[in-house]
């Protein structure tokens, strides 16, 4: 750890100092630990070009000798030295300033109040022009607790004692240190310590007399008043509940009279949180008859405003189930957002001049929206009964927020002269964000980041602040970042420390590899993928042995040797979990020197591979599994079509086509046999008009399928079997039957019978005998009941929930992609150590890490498909723009209290036909129906839609043509202009 | 015990002495003595006792536990001696265990009596929590008089034994356990000034002498050892050794260990005093300071 220089260092006498604390551990023991502290004289204060200092790595000295002067009011050359308070509240703004000394004892602060916060912090330090002061270990910095001190009175002396050693340090090159801080109380006891003549500046102090280059730093300032009663003060126009008193709240969970929870909003004053509780614990083991019961049970509701008192989407609240009386049942609503839907007061004039602020115009609207809410319960309590009502409950306390950035747009508020606007989120389970600006203009029909800060206990809504500009609305390019920023994928071009670890170029195959690897140059290997596929990681072959069985290969690229674990890029590819599809572009998970170029499998060039070879009898029943690192030499990367046209020419002798014709055959009696297992075969959404499925290239698309399918069995088997604790598998729970009740209404409806409670071959054989016209759409609804498949860890998960339901399977896992999914990689690596080709690695050997990874890539995965599916939705929509209303066949997959919810194959594309307000219909909440007049709507039922654009919301207009009604078949007002 | 071999003759020297013993003490005299502070860093209060040749090291330790279910409103003190095999050559394998029994024996009497140390202060819930402190005592050298060293040392250490205060309950791992503060000087002192020290009085010759080297106590046969208060006040009586004792003797034993007792019991609530003193100290402390008794 030490060099024999610093170990000379050491032996002269060093300062040292005794630090003594109290911990206490998990029985609660109370330790106490004194630790003797070595303070050092060589830490570098951070200017580059300093030669006081003994600096080791002068590329970490980062601050500049000569600031540049970017404040009228602090016109000398000046560094800043934040306390913690003004790193979290002003993230947005201290990312854009230079010459930043953070200390350590002040990030420590900010890691025990934020780690979102510190981590973003951190990263900065790595790039920009500021420096993270060891002050805790630094003889001139440190600062011992005095007896009867407090540890906030230690703290803020080290803090001075910093600016002094800067102060005095950087006096000889000119530069003036400026504590930033919000905090009033911090500023007055600094002055306090260190007796006057401190430099003290608030951010919005210093903000606004910056120069006007930083100008869009001045709308990224948390404005919130740093006092609490004062924020009260700033906003008043609703009165929440106060939240309780966290050791109330601790204290009530424990003894079950409270309940703990994440928020998931409908939308902003509607949500549930699914709890567990003793009664619901009980009710699940009575046996699965119960289980709709339970899930009601589990989850439990709130409404209101009030009620859900200031959670959003994904904190962790504390809940109180209010008393019988209250209960409610959710109102079924399909919220249409705000912005989109004319706002009552902006078309009545009369009324809005009345209104006196755009506060209360918002108000207005809400309180509208609500008791639309509230009116359609009580009508449904009415319908419905008070048997189906669920119990409800209230906020009383949040653990923790979940407030990441959000994307949307800055309506601009009605009122004149205010600097008050309100922000409203694309995802319409977030409430509207108050955003305070002096310049709103240049947010006219821009889509927006921001951040909300703080949600004073008297504001209707929560305060934030803006953090970037993406592009003008609409665009592709800005509805792609967009996409892409509200799920969270990591999207910035690779760093430094990444590309560093890439192979040289231009680069070979070593030498060594072909010894120890097994040589499949030899054998006829193909590939076969999508037309434009440049990321190729599987290749098959397949040839006849002499005693008449088949030796079938899989042949995956070894990504693996190129991305070895605990290096910047494993770090990089394990944070972004899978490469994301979006319709125009590919967001890779590893940088596209491995996935197209090095790892691909393109032909007539030596490639390593991790290959899955099996020996088969012409009944394609496995004799014989093996795994190798091998090395192959593709002979042809053909695409699906051309694959197909080999199968069905009539040509013999081609190796390749044999090769082919052999997989194929194969293929298809395993393709059998899975189905014979209860396979489920399901569909996203690859239905045509007559709402058939089509595919010209099946027999090899389901040849490629097979194998990769095999493969991945055999592996998920070989690896648990040699690693019960730690191995990857893909899993996918039997959906509860509670989750088939839309598929079993609409079956109801059109009078069949779907078998749902009997496992997959059951549910299978039942779609497969229902009439042509409706066997499609039905695997679609069936697919939308499904449970999303999980990657999980074999050791945190109890071995009766490993099999994968869709596709009856007892052992799952991902192999056959590792460029572009980071669990394969994974399962490689597994695999590598379980054929001992690679020494164990403690890293990769750890069910608890195993199991983390699992949970993160499950969330990338699924957050990389709803992005995709955004995308792909956008990038439709264009397709409509400038053009007339298309008319084209659609379903209603589910009946809404107030719209349909329609499916149109042809797009694959779903929407909402909402019912106007006035309108009178019928809705049967038991038996999913809505009837208008004289026309009856249920699930599945086949409509004819008009598809258009409206332009000016960029938005598709679902507009139900047959059967018609009127309010719903009306020509939309923007088209007859 | 531990025990050194003597001649006859020196034997004789030393019974037939009168007031003047062998290293020029008087009868009620006691030896030379330092404490060093702070001996164990990690402990929540120790010190390291020296008298004579005598030397301890006493490190307390404070622990969470349940109370006896037959007094669910104290805390609990435990003891523990380790006779170390560097003191005496007999402590070697589980030769020192019969000592350190006994005295832990010894100290657990004293301290039990109600009066000396109120055990109550020790508890935080009734019936589910309270302190438990773990007293360790470590028998570095033996030179005579070990009972009486260990017992000052562990009231002593006792006296300067920080109890981490208790800032709340927490809920999420049982019911309500108790969360110490985790600040260095947030902690409460026990009321030791009425606990005991131990006074040993063997007969060598025809008198009781206190703080006997090792040289006096292999010259008699048995003898008394009494806890005694700052008051004077008598807490216990134990036998040790072989011998037997007049009424009479047993009596002026007594009165001699009751004033000795009250002068050593107070000294110590005096060195007491001044260690808590010195923690509230920022300059740099001394790391050690006399006896004097």
């Amino acid at each position: 750890m030490y060099s024999a220089m610093e170990y000379g260092y050491g032996m002269r006498k060093r300062p040292v100092e005794e630090v003594t604390f109290y911990r206490q551990n998990k029985k609660g023991k109370p330790l106490k630990i004194s630790r003797e502290k070595y303070l050092r004289t060589d830490i570098c204060c951070g200017v580059n070009g300093c030669k006081k200092c003994i600096a080791t790595d002068r590329s970490l000295c980062r601050l500049e000798i000569a600031p540049a002067i970017n404040s009228k009011k602090f016109d000398f050359k000046h560094f800043i030295l934040p306390d913690a308070g003004f790193i979290i509240r002003q993230t947005d703004v201290l990312d854009d300033l230079d010459n930043v000394i953070l200390l350590q004892s002040v990030m420590e602060e900010v890691y025990k109040r934020n780690v979102t916060k510190y981590k973003r912090i951190r990263n900065g330090v790595k790039t920009k022009s500021w420096t993270y002061f060891l002050n805790e270990h630094s003889k001139d910095t440190f600062v011992n607790r005095k007896p009867n001190e407090t540890t906030d009175e230690r703290n803020t002396r080290e803090f001075v004692q910093c600016y002094k050693y800067f102060t005095e340090h950087l006096a000889s090159f000119g530069i003036k240190v400026i504590i930033f801080s919000d905090n009033p109380a911090f500023r007055e006891e600094v002055e306090k310590i260190h007796g006057g003549d401190v430099l003290l500046a608030s951010a919005e102090e210093y903000v606004l007399t910056m120069t006007d280059k930083f100008k869009d730093l001045m709308d990224r300032l948390c404005l919130i008043p740093y006092n609490e009663d004062e924020a009260v003060k700033k906003y008043q126009d609703f009165t929440y509940p106060p939240h309780f008193d966290s050791n109330l709240l601790q204290a009530g969970i424990k003894s079950g009279k409270y309940y703990q929870g994440a928020f998931r909003s409908f939308n902003f004053f509607e949500g549930f949180v699914r709890i567990e509780d003793d009664a619901s614990a009980a009710n699940a083991k009575s046996g699965p008859r119960k289980q709709k019961d339970d899930l009601a049970y589990n989850e439990i509701l709130l409404q209101g405003l009030e009620n859900v008192n200031r959670a959003c989407e994904g904190d962790i609240v504390v809940i109180e189930v209010l008393p019988e009386d209250k209960w409610s049942i959710p109102s079924g609503m399909v919220t249409v957002d705000a912005i989109e839907k004319e706002s009552p007061l902006v078309a009545d004039k009369v009324v809005l001049e009345n209104v006196e602020t755009d506060v209360d115009v918002q108000e207005h609207e809400d309180r509208l929206e609500e008791e639309e809410i509230f009116a359609a319960v009580a009508e449904s309590v009415k319908n419905v009964g008070e048997k189906k009502r669920q119990r409800t409950g209230r906020v009383i306390g949040i653990i923790r927020r979940k407030w990441l950035p959000i994307c949307g747009m800055i309506r601009k508020s009605l009122k004149e002269g205010t600097s008050f606007h309100y922000f409203f989120p694309d995802n319409k389970k977030m409430p509207k964000v108050r955003i305070e600006t002096r310049n709103v203009d240049r947010f006219e029909g821009q889509k927006i980041v921001a951040q909300i800060d703080q949600w004073p206990i008297s504001s209707r809504f929560p305060v934030g602040h803006y953090i970037k500009i993406l592009g003008p609305a609409g665009t592709i390019e800005t509805e792609t970042s967009a996409i892409l920023h509200e799920h969270g994928i990591p999207h910035d071009p690779f760093s430094k420390a990444v590309e560093a670890c890439l192979p040289q170029m231009p680069w070979t195959i070593d030498p060594s590899e072909y010894a120890k690897r097994k040589d499949f140059r030899d054998i006829i290997v193909c590939s076969v993928d999508p037309p434009g596929c440049t990321d190729i990681d599987d290749a098959l072959h397949c040839r006849r042995l002499d005693d008449g069985m088949y030796e079938v290969g899989v042949h995956i690229a070894d990504v693996s040797y190129f991305v070895q674990p605990n290096n910047a890029l494993d770090d990089e590819a394990a944070k972004r979990g899978t490469t994301v599809y979006l319709a125009d572009r590919r967001i890779d998970m590893i940088p596209p020197l491995i996935s197209s170029n090095l790892a691909s499998l393109h032909s007539g060039t030596d490639k390593l591979v991790f290959s899955c070879i099996w020996t088969m009898t012409p009944s394609a029943d496995i004799l014989d599994t093996k795994f190798y690192k091998g090395i192959m030499n593709s002979k042809s990367a053909m695409t699906y079509a051309e694959a197909q046209a080999r199968l069905n020419s009539k040509t013999t002798g081609d190796p390749i086509t044999d090769s082919l014709r052999g997989l194929s055959t194969l293929a298809q009696i395993l393709k059998k046999k899975r189905f014979d297992n209860g396979a489920l075969m399901l569909s996203a959404s690859e239905v045509n008009e007559e709402g058939e499925i089509e595919d010209d290239c099946e027999e090899s698309h389901s040849l490629v399928e097979e194998f990769m399918l095999l493969a991945n069995c055999s592996v998920a088997k070989f690896t648990l079997e040699t690693f019960r604790e730690f191995s990857l598998l893909r899993r996918h729970p039997i959906p509860p039957p509670a989750n088939f009740e839309p598929l079993q209404l609409a079956a109801k409806a059109h009078g069949i019978k779907i078998v749902v409670d009997e496992g997959s071959k059951a549910l299978n054989e039942s779609l497969e005998r229902q009439p042509a016209e409706l066997k499609s759409i039905l695997r679609v609804l069936t697919t939308r009941c499904m449970t999303q498949a999980l990657y999980c860890c074999s050791g945190t998960t109890p071995p009766d929930e490993y099999p994968h339901f869709g596709l009856a399977a007892k052992l799952y896992t991902h192999f056959t992609s590792p460029i572009r999914r980071y669990a394969d990689l994974m399962v490689h690596r597994l695999l590598a150590i379980a054929i001992e080709v690679d020494r164990p690695n403690p890293r990769i050997l750890d069910s608890q890490r195993m199991h983390g990874i699992a949970e993160n890539i499950n969330l990338r995965h699924r957050m990389a498909q709803y992005a995709s599916r955004a995308s792909y939705n956008i990038h439709k929509s264009k397709t409509l723009k400038g053009k007339n209303e298309e008319e084209h066949t659609g379903f209603v997959l589910f009946v809404k209290r107030n719209a349909l919810q329609v499916f149109v194959p042809r797009y694959a594309m779903e929407g909402f036909i909402f019912f106007p307000k006035d309108m009178q219909y019928n809705y049967n909440e038991k038996d999913g129906e809505i009837t208008i007049g004289s026309t009856k709507f249920r699930s599945l039922d086949r409509l004819t839609i008009g598809l258009s654009l409206e332009e000016e919301k960029d938005r598709v207009v679902f507009r139900l043509l047959k059967p018609e009604v009127a309010g719903l078949s009306d020509k939309p007002a923007s088209s007859t202009k | 015990m531990a025990e050194i071999l003597l001649s006859e003759v020196e034997k004789y020297y030393l019974v037939m002495g009168q007031d003047v013993r062998v290293d020029g003490r008087s009868r009620s005299d006691y030896r030379q003595g330092d404490i060093d502070l702070n001996a164990v860093t990690n402990s929540h209060g120790s010190i390291r006792a020296r008298l004579g040749e005598t030397d301890v090291i006493v490190a307390t330790k404070v622990d969470l536990g349940t109370p006896d279910p037959d007094r669910p409103d104290r805390g609990t003190i435990k003891f523990l001696v380790d006779c170390s095999p560097t003191a005496s050559p007999d402590f070697e394998g589980r030769g020192g265990d019969e000592l350190a029994e006994k005295i832990c024996r010894i100290l657990s009497i004293a301290y039990d009596k109600s009066g000396t140390i109120d055990l109550k202060n020790l508890c935080i819930t009734p019936k589910k929590y309270c302190y438990v402190i773990d007293v360790d005592i470590l028998v570095l050298q033996c030179g005579g008089n070990l009972i009486d060293v260990i017992s000052m040392a562990v009231k002593l250490c006792l006296g300067i034994c920080e109890l981490p205060r208790v800032t709340g309950l927490r809920y999420d791992l049982g019911q309500g356990v108790p969360v110490f503060s985790t600040d260095e000087f947030e902690f409460d002192y026990l009321d030791v000034k009425n606990s005991p020290v131990v006074v040993t009085l063997p007969r060598v010759g025809r008198y009781f002498v206190v703080d006997a080297s090792l040289e006096e106590e292999s010259c008699s046969k048995g003898k008394l050892a009494f806890g005694v208060t700052p008051d004077g006040c008598v807490t216990s009586i134990d036998k040790l050794g072989r011998g037997c004792y007049q009424v009479k003797s047993i009596q002026a034993a007594t009165a001699m260990a009751s004033t000795v007792g009250a002068n050593v019991n107070n000294t110590i609530n005096m060195r007491i005093d001044s260690l808590r003193e010195l923690k509230l100290r920022a300059d740099p402390k001394p790391l050690s300071m006399p006896m004097d008794i």
